[in-house]
C-alpha cells in the first residue's frame, strides 16, 4: 500500500459520531498499524466543535466545516468529498454501507478514478493487495474480492468492534472550509421528515419479541403481543411485517429501521437477513425459534429452536404467568 | 415525462446457490433468475408516475433470456416500450460494466428519470444507479420511498429513507437517475393471460453490441459462510422448548 | 254482456294484464345477459326437469318443508282445470270442461288437492308463526303470510263453492266425485245453513275469481315469480358436473368476468327469478357463518333487482360507477357484494348444492372474482400466491425440487411415472408435498399403497399444482398455464388410472382436465375401498374407536362420493358416529377458494374450521376427527389448538387409521 494511507469518511448523527464511524476506524486502525500508512479521518459537518477533542483512532481528523454540510446531500458531500480525497490520494477509503454511503459510492468510485466493494464485513491486506470480504444474496454467500487502489470500501455496520474505533489519544486536528461547494447545485435539501412520536420508544424496552414472517398473519400478532406482554416488554418486527401493514414503522428493527439492545430479544419466524441482523444483534441474550433450521438467525442467536411458533407462544406465555404467578 | 426502468436478472435464491468449480462463480446451468425485487419496485413507482403525470415508462431488461419475460410482464403491467439488453453470464452481477454500457444506450433516449433498484442480492460494488449516474454526468439520490415531479417535468421532490423512519426531503433536478428503495405501493398485480398476450404481441428493441471492457472487482473466492458461533439448539417439543425458555429467562433475572 | 261478465271481464283482464307485463318485463330484462347455449345435452335436461322441477326431490332434504310445498304445489297443478272452468262458466253458464267420463275423476284429485293444499298453508303458517327457523326470518313475515292467506282464500273458496252447489243441486255439482265438498255441504246443512247456499254460491265465486286474479296479477312481482321461472331455470342449467367451471369465452378474453349485469349470462340473471327467498343457500354458507359480509340468498336478491335496474345499494360507500353508461344500480360490486365479501367465498358448494330450485350463486362470485383479477385488485396474500404458483408451480414459494423431500428416504424409491410405465399415476398434490404437517400421511400413504402392491409412480418435479383453487380465484390464465404443463407431462407417461389423495386436485384432474387414457380418476380413499373390497389391503386388527368423519367439500358434495370413506371406516372397525352437519350438509373447513392463502375476513366472529371440530367435540364418546383431505387436516389442527380441545379431540387423517389396522 502506497505511504498515502487510508481514509474513513466519518458520518455524524447530533454532534457525535456514529457506530459505524467508530467500527469504520476500528477496521482502519487495524489495517493502518499493518501497512504502516497514516489513517486520516474525514468528517463533513456544519459544526466541527464537538469533535475535535474526540479521542478518535485516527492519526489525523480532518473537518470541513461549512453551513451546507449539515444534512446530507449526495451531490453536496461527493463534490467535498472529491475534491479532498483528490488531495489526499488514499489507497482506501472506508464509507459506511449505509443510506449516505451507498449514494457516494458510485460517483465517488468514478470521480477518483477507483473501483467500489459494498457489503463489505472483513477488510484485509494480503501482500500488498487489498481483499473485502462482501456478503452477497441475503447472507446466503460471502465473497473474497481483491480491490485495487483507489478502492472504495463500503463496511457493514457491526462487523468490526466499535471500541476499537477510540484510543488513548486525541488525533491531530485540522479544520477546513467548504471547498468544492461553488457552483449550481442539482440536488437540494429541504429538511427531515421525523417519525411521528409514538407510545413505545423500543431502544428503552429491555426485552423485545421480534416477529418475522414466520407468523404467518396480522391476526397471530395477537398471541406474540400477549406473550411480550408476560414478558414485560414489547413486540418489534422485521421490514416485511412492517411492509404489510400489520404494525407501524416505529416497530421496525434493522438496518432502516432501529437499532436495539435489549437485555433479551426472542425472534419468532425471523430469518435472520443481514438488515435485520444489523438492528438487533447485540441484544445480550437472543433466543430464535425457525422451522428452518438452516436459517441464518441462528449464527445471531444464542439459543435457538424449530418448533413450530404458533404451537409454542401460547404455551410459552402461559408458563410465564404461571412462573411469574408462583412467586 | 420519458421514464425508463432498469430490471436486472438476478440469481432466484429460493433455489440453492451452487457454485462453480472455479470457486469463484455461480454454476450457470443451475442458476434460475429473477428480477431483482427492487427493481420491481422502481417499475411500480415508475407508472405510478405515468398515471399522474402521463408520459411513458420504457422498460430496460438486463441479463439473459429471463429478461424478455420481465419486459413482457412489465409491458402488461403498463411499460411502453421494452428494451433488451442481452449480457453474458460472467458479467451479470458487475455494475461497473453494465453501468458502462447501459449509459450509452441510454444516452440517446432523452429520458428525464431513471429508476432503478438501489440494490441487488447478487451486487459487488457500487449500486447500479449511482454509476449510472456518474456516467450520465446527471445527479443520483439513491434509498427512496417516494418520488413526486413537479408540474413542469423539471424537478422531482424525493423522500430518502434513514434509519429509524426518518426521511430526508430532497429535491433533485431533472434528469436524474433515482435508486428506488420501495414503491409507494406494492408492485401490482397482473393476471397471467395479460403476460401471455403481452408475450405474443412484445416487440422488443435489442441493444447488442459488445461489452465494455472495463475493470471491476475481480472475486478471488465465493464461498458459504460458516459462522463462528451458532446457536445452542434447544431440545424437544413446544412443551419442553417453553419450558427451557422460562429457564433461561428467570436465570437471566429477567422474570 | 252484463254487468257480472264486464266485472269479470276487468278482474281477468287486470290480473292477466299486470301478470303478462310483468312477465314480458322480466324475460326482456333477462334477455340482455351474455348469450349461453341451452340446447345440449336435451336429455340430461328434460330429466332434471322432472325429478327436481316436478318432484322437486332437493326440498325434501327438509321433509316437512317438502311436503307441504308438495301440497301446495300439486293443488295449484291440478286447479289450473278449474279455473278455466269456472271463468267459462261466467260467460257460459253451466260451462265445464268437455273431458267426457274425465270430469269426475278430475273433480276427484281437485278436491283432495285443496284440501291438501289448505293442510300445506296451515303448515307453511305455522312455520312462519310459531317454529320460524332463521333462515326464513330475513324480511318479516307479512309478504309470505299475505301470500299464504291469498292461496287459502282461493282454495278455502273453491271448495266452499262446491259446497254451496252441491248444496243446491246435488247431481248437478257432481258431488259424489267431491267427497270432501261433500262434506262440507253436509256440515252446513246439519247447522240449518242450507239456505244460505245460494248467497254463498255467488260470494265464493266472486271471491274464488278475484283472489285468483289477484294472485296472478300480483305474483310476478313477488319471490313468488318461481312459480313460472323456477322450472325454466332447472332446464337451463347448465348441464355439466358442478366441478366443471367453464372457460372464459374467446370474445371475453379482453374483458373477462362479470363487472355489471349483462356481463352475466342470461342463464345466470334467470336465476334470480328463480329465487324462492327459502335461505337453504345461506343457512350452510360457512363464509357467512362466520360473519363475512356474503349472503348467497341476498346475493340472488339483489340480482333481482340489478337486473331490473332497481337499485339496493349495498354498505360500500356511495359512488357514481359509469361503465359504457351502466348507472351503478346495474355495477355487480355495488348493488350486489363488495369485493371483500366475493374473496370471502369458500367455493365450498353449498349453497349451490341446496337450492331447490338449481340456482349458481357461485358462478356468479367466480365471475366477479375474474373480472378483480384483470383489475389486479386481489388481497395481498394472495398476489404473493399467485406469483409463486407461476414461477415455482407451487404455491409454498419453494423450489420445484423439494416437492419430492416427502419421498425421500422411503423404501423403496417411488418409481419415476416419467420414465416407467405405472398402473396408477399418483398425482401427489402441493399440500400433501410441501406442507411439514402432511408430508407424513403422503409418505404413509405411499408405504400403505405399496403393501397392498399397488404399482404407483410420481411425476417428480414435473408435476405442478393442479390450479383447482386458482381457477377458482378467477385467475384463468395462470390455471391454463398449470393445467396445460401437467397435462403435457402427463402425456409422455403410461398409466391407467390416476391417483390423489387431495380432493381438490381429485377434482379438477376429474372434471376439468383432459380425459387421460381411459382410465379413472380416484380419490385415495376410492382405492382403497376397492383393495379392501377385492382383498388385497387386509387389516389385522380392528380398531375400538368412536370416530367421525368429515365429508370433504370436493369429495362429497363436488363429486358424490360419500360412501367409499365410510366403508373403509367400516373395514377397520371403528364405530362411526355422525356429525349433524353430514353428507352434503358437511359444514367447510374454510380452506378452498384460496382462502386458505388469504388473510382473515374482516368481522370475523369464528373460524368455519372451530366450529366444526366443536361439532364433533360434542359428539358423546368420540374422540377422533377422521379427515381425508390434506387441507382439512391442517385446518382442523389448527383449529383444534385454537378451540383448546388438543386434549379431546384427535384429528387423524384415514390413512394413519388404515396403517394402524394393517
Amino acid at each position: 500500500m502506497s505511504p498515502t494511507g487510508i481514509v474513513v469518511v466519518a458520518e455524524q448523527e447530533k454532534g457525535e459520531p456514529t457506530d459505524v464511524t467508530l467500527e469504520m476506524l476500528a477496521c482502519g486502525r487495524e489495517l493502518a498499524d499493518r501497512a504502516g500508512g497514516p489513517l486520516t479521518c474525514l468528517l463533513l459537518t456544519d459544526r466541527g466543535a464537538p469533535f475535535r477533542a474526540l479521542p478518535l483512532a485516527a492519526d489525523r481528523l480532518v473537518i470541513v466545516e461549512d453551513p451546507a454540510l449539515g444534512a446530507f446531500n449526495p451531490e453536496v458531500h461527493a463534490r467535498v468529498l472529491a475534491h479532498q480525497l483528490k488531495a489526499m490520494a488514499p489507497a482506501l477509503v472506508l464509507l459506511g454501507n449505509t443510506a449516505a454511503g451507498m449514494d457516494l459510492a458510485g460517483p465517488l468510485s468514478l470521480l477518483l478514478g477507483g473501483t467500489a466493494v459494498s457489503g463489505c464485513v472483513r477488510v484485509a491486506l494480503e501482500g500488498g493487495v487489498i481483499v473485502a470480504t462482501s456478503r452477497l444474496y441475503g447472507g446466503k454467500l460471502l465473497a473474497e474480492v481483491s480491490v485495487p487502489a483507489p478502492a472504495l470500501v463500503l463496511l457493514m455496520p457491526g462487523s468490526y468492534p466499535r471500541q476499537k474505533g477510540m484510543r488513548d489519544r486525541v488525533p491531530k486536528v485540522e479544520v477546513q472550509g467548504g471547498a468544492g461547494l461553488a457552483g449550481p447545485l442539482r440536488v437540494r435539501s429541504c429538511g427531515i421528515l421525523e417519525p411521528k412520536a409514538e407510545d413505545v420508544d423500543l431502544r428503552k424496552v429491555p426485552v423485545l419479541v421480534g416477529a418475522g414472517r414466520g407468523v404467518q398473519t396480522k391476526d397471530n400478532l395477537r398471541i406474540v403481543e400477549d406473550l411480550a406482554r408476560a414478558l414485560g416488554g414489547a413486540v418489534c418486527a422485521t421490514r416485511p411485517v412492517v411492509d404489510q401493514g400489520w404494525l407501524p414503522r416505529s416497530r421496525q428493527v434493522g438496518r432502516s429501521g432501529l437499532t436495539v439492545k435489549p437485555r433479551l430479544y426472542l425472534a419468532l419466524g425471523i430469518s435472520g437477513a443481514p438488515e435485520h441482523v444489523e438492528g438487533m444483534k447485540e441484544a445480550d441474550l437472543v433466543v430464535a425459534v425457525n422451522t428452518d433450521a438452516g436459517a441464518p438467525i441462528f449464527d445471531v442467536a444464542q439459543y435457538g429452536a424449530t418448533v413450530d411458533i404458533l404451537d409454542l407462544v401460547p404455551i410459552l406465555t402461559e408458563k410465564l404467568k404461571a412462573a411469574k404467578g408462583g412467586k | 415525462m420519458k421514464a425508463a426502468v432498469v430490471l436486472r436478472q438476478v440469481p432466484d435464491v429460493v433455489e440453492d446457490l451452487v457454485i462453480a468449480g472455479d470457486g469463484r462463480s455461480l454454476s450457470e446451468e443451475d442458476v434460475m433468475y429473477i428480477t431483482n425485487e427492487l427493481d420491481e419496485h422502481a417499475l411500480e413507482q415508475a407508472l405510478l408516475l405515468k398515471a399522474r403525470h402521463s408520459g411513458t415508462v420504457t422498460a430496460i431488461g438486463l441479463g439473459g433470456d429471463a429478461a424478455r419475460d420481465a419486459l413482457a410482464t412489465s409491458v402488461a403491467k403498463g411499460a411502453d416500450e421494452a428494451v433488451f439488453v442481452p449480457v453474458d453470464f460472467a458479467a451479470r452481477g458487475d455494475n461497473v460494466v453494465l453501468s458502462s454500457h447501459l449509459a450509452s444506450a441510454l444516452r440517446e433516449g432523452g429520458y428525464d428519470v431513471i429508476l432503478a433498484g438501489v440494490h441487488a442480492a447478487d451486487q459487488l460494488d457500487a449500486g447500479l444507479g449511482g454509476l449510472l449516474a456518474a456516467r450520465l454526468g446527471v445527479p443520483y439520490v439513491g434509498g427512496l420511498t417516494g418520488v413526486q415531479l413537479d408540474a413542469g417535468g423539471r424537478t422531482a421532490v424525493v423522500h430518502k429513507e434513514y434509519p429509524g423512519g426518518r426521511l430526508g426531503v430532497l429535491e433533485v433536478d431533472l434528469p436524474a437517475v433515482l435508486g428506488i428503495q420501495s414503491a409507494e405501493q406494492p408492485p401490482r398485480y397482473v393476471p397471467v393471460s395479460k403476460v401471455l398476450q403481452a408475450k405474443r404481441a412484445l416487440q422488443v428493441k435489442e441493444v447488442r453490441g459488445p461489452l465494455p471492457q472495463v475493470a471491476g472487482v475481480t472475486v478471488r473466492k465465493l464461498l458459504k459462510p460458516e459462522s463462528a458461533t451458532h446457536a445452542k439448539m434447544l431440545q424437544g417439543d413446544e412443551d419442553a422448548v417453553a419450558t427451557q425458555i422460562v429457564a433461561l429467562v428467570k436465570e437471566r433475572g429477567l422474570l | 254482456m252484463n254487468l257480472d261478465q264486464v266485472a269479470l271481464t276487468i278482474i281477468v283482464g287486470t290480473g292477466s294484464v299486470a301478470f303478462l307485463a310483468r312477465f314480458v318485463q322480466i324475460v326482456l330484462a333477462v334477455r340482455k345477459g351474455a348469450p349461453e347455449k341451452w340446447w345440449d345435452h336435451l336429455g340430461r335436461r328434460v330429466k332434471s326437469v322432472v325429478l327436481d322441477g316436478l318432484f322437486q326431490r332437493r326440498i325434501y332434504r327438509e321433509r316437512s318443508a317438502g311436503i307441504l310445498h308438495g301440497f301446495i304445489f300439486w293443488a295449484f297443478v291440478f286447479l289450473f282445470f278449474s279455473v278455466v272452468e269456472i271463468v267459462m262458466e261466467g260467460y257460459v253458464p253451466g260451462y265445464r270442461l268437455p273431458l267426457g267420463p274425465l270430469n269426475g275423476p278430475l273433480y276427484l284429485g281437485q278436491d283432495l288437492v285443496a284440501a291438501l293444499g289448505i293442510v300445506g298453508v296451515g303448515m307453511a303458517i305455522y312455520r312462519r308463526t310459531v317454529s320460524r327457523p332463521k333462515r326464513l326470518m330475513h324480511e318479516g313475515n307479512r309478504a309470505a303470510i299475505v301470500m299464504l292467506l291469498f292461496i287459502l282464500a282461493i282454495l278455502a273458496s273453491f271448495l266452499f263453492l262446491n259446497a254451496a252447489r252441491i248444496l243446491q243441486d246435488r247431481t248437478a255439482a257432481l258431488g259424489e266425485w267431491r267427497p270432501l265438498s261433500n262434506g262440507l255441504a253436509w256440515v252446513i246443512a246439519s247447522a240449518g245453513g242450507s239456505s244460505i247456499a245460494p248467497a254463498l254460491e255467488q260470494a265464493m265465486w266472486w271471491t274464488h275469481i278475484v283472489a285468483l286474479f289477484a294472485f296472478l296479477g300480483w305474483f310476478p312481482y313477488t319471490k313468488h315469480a318461481h312459480i313460472v321461472f323456477a322450472v325454466l331455470n332447472v332446464f337451463f342449467r347448465k348441464p355439466e358436473p358442478p366441478g366443471a367451471i367453464r372457460a372464459i369465452p374467446a370474445e371475453r378474453a379482453e374483458n373477462p368476468g362479470a363487472g355489471v349485469v349483462r356481463d352475466l349470462t342470461w342463464v345466470s340473471l334467470l336465476n334470480a327469478f328463480a329465487c324462492t327467498e327459502c335461505g337453504r343457500c345461506t343457512d350452510n354458507c360457512p363464509a357467512h357463518g362466520s360473519g363475512a359480509t356474503i349472503d348467497p340468498m341476498h346475493l340472488m336478491m339483489r340480482l333481482r333487482a340489478a337486473v331490473l335496474a332497481r337499485a339496493v345499494p349495498s354498505t360500500t360507500p356511495a359512488r357514481i360507477a359509469m361503465d359504457g353508461g351502466v348507472p351503478a344500480a346495474q355495477d355487480l360490486f355495488l348493488s350486489v357484494h363488495g369485493a371483500e365479501a366475493v374473496w370471502s367465498c369458500m367455493t365450498c358448494l353449498s349453497c349451490v348444492d341446496g337450492c331447490p330450485v338449481m340456482n349458481d350463486h357461485l358462478s356468479k362470485v367466480i365471475e366477479m372474482r375474474r373480472r378483480l383479477v384483470a383489475q389486479g385488485e386481489i388481497p395481498a396474500g394472495l398476489q404473493e400466491t399467485l406469483q409463486s404458483l407461476d414461477r415455482y408451480g407451487n404455491s409454498f414459494k419453494g423450489t420445484p425440487k423439494a416437492r419430492t423431500k416427502w419421498a425421500r428416504g422411503g423404501q423403496p424409491a417411488l418409481k419415476d411415472a416419467r420414465k416407467e410405465k405405472v398402473d396408477a399415476l399418483w398425482f401427489v398434490g402441493d399440500y400433501a408435498s410441501y406442507d411439514a404437517r402432511c408430508q407424513g400421511l403422503t409418505a404413509r400413504t405411499a408405504r400403505v399403497l405399496a403393501r397392498a402392491g399397488v404399482d404407483l409412480g410420481i411425476l417428480y418435479e414435473a408435476e405442478w399444482n393442479a390450479g383447482n383453487d386458482v381457477r377458482r380465484i378467477g385467475e384463468e390464465g395462470l390455471f391454463e398455464k398449470l393445467r396445460d404443463h401437467n397435462v403435457e407431462a402427463m402425456k409422455g407417461s403410461t398409466f391407467r388410472d390416476i391417483v390423489t389423495t387431495d380432493p381438490h386436485t381429485y377434482n379438477t384432474l376429474k372434471n376439468e382436465y383432459p380425459a387421460a387414457n381411459g382410465g379413472r380418476v380416484l380419490h385415495y380413499t376410492e382405492l382403497l375401498d376397492e383393495l379392501i373390497q377385492s382383498g388385497r389391503l387386509r387389516f389385522s386388527k380392528k380398531l375400538p374407536y368412536r370416530v367421525t368423519y368429515h365429508d370433504p367439500c370436493y369429495l362429497g358434495r363436488y363429486n358424490g362420493v360419500y360412501d367409499a370413506p365410510r366403508r373403509v371406516l367400516a373395514a377397520l372397525g371403528v364405530e362411526v358416529v355422525e356429525m349433524p352437519r353430514n353428507r352434503h350438509r358437511s359444514f367447510c373447513c374454510g380452506a378452498g377458494g384460496g382462502r386458505i392463502w388469504m388473510g382473515e375476513v374482516p368481522g370475523e366472529k369464528e373460524r368455519p374450521a372451530e366450529s366444526r371440530v366443536k361439532e364433533a367435540a360434542a359428539l358423546p364418546g368420540v374422540q377422533t376427527l377422521a379427515v381425508a383431505c390434506p387441507k382439512d387436516y391442517v385446518m382442523f389442527t389448527d383449529a383444534a389448538k385454537a378451540a383448546g380441545l388438543e386434549g379431546s379431540l384427535q384429528v387423524r387423517d384415514l390413512i394413519e387409521l388404515v396403517e394402524e389396522a394393517l
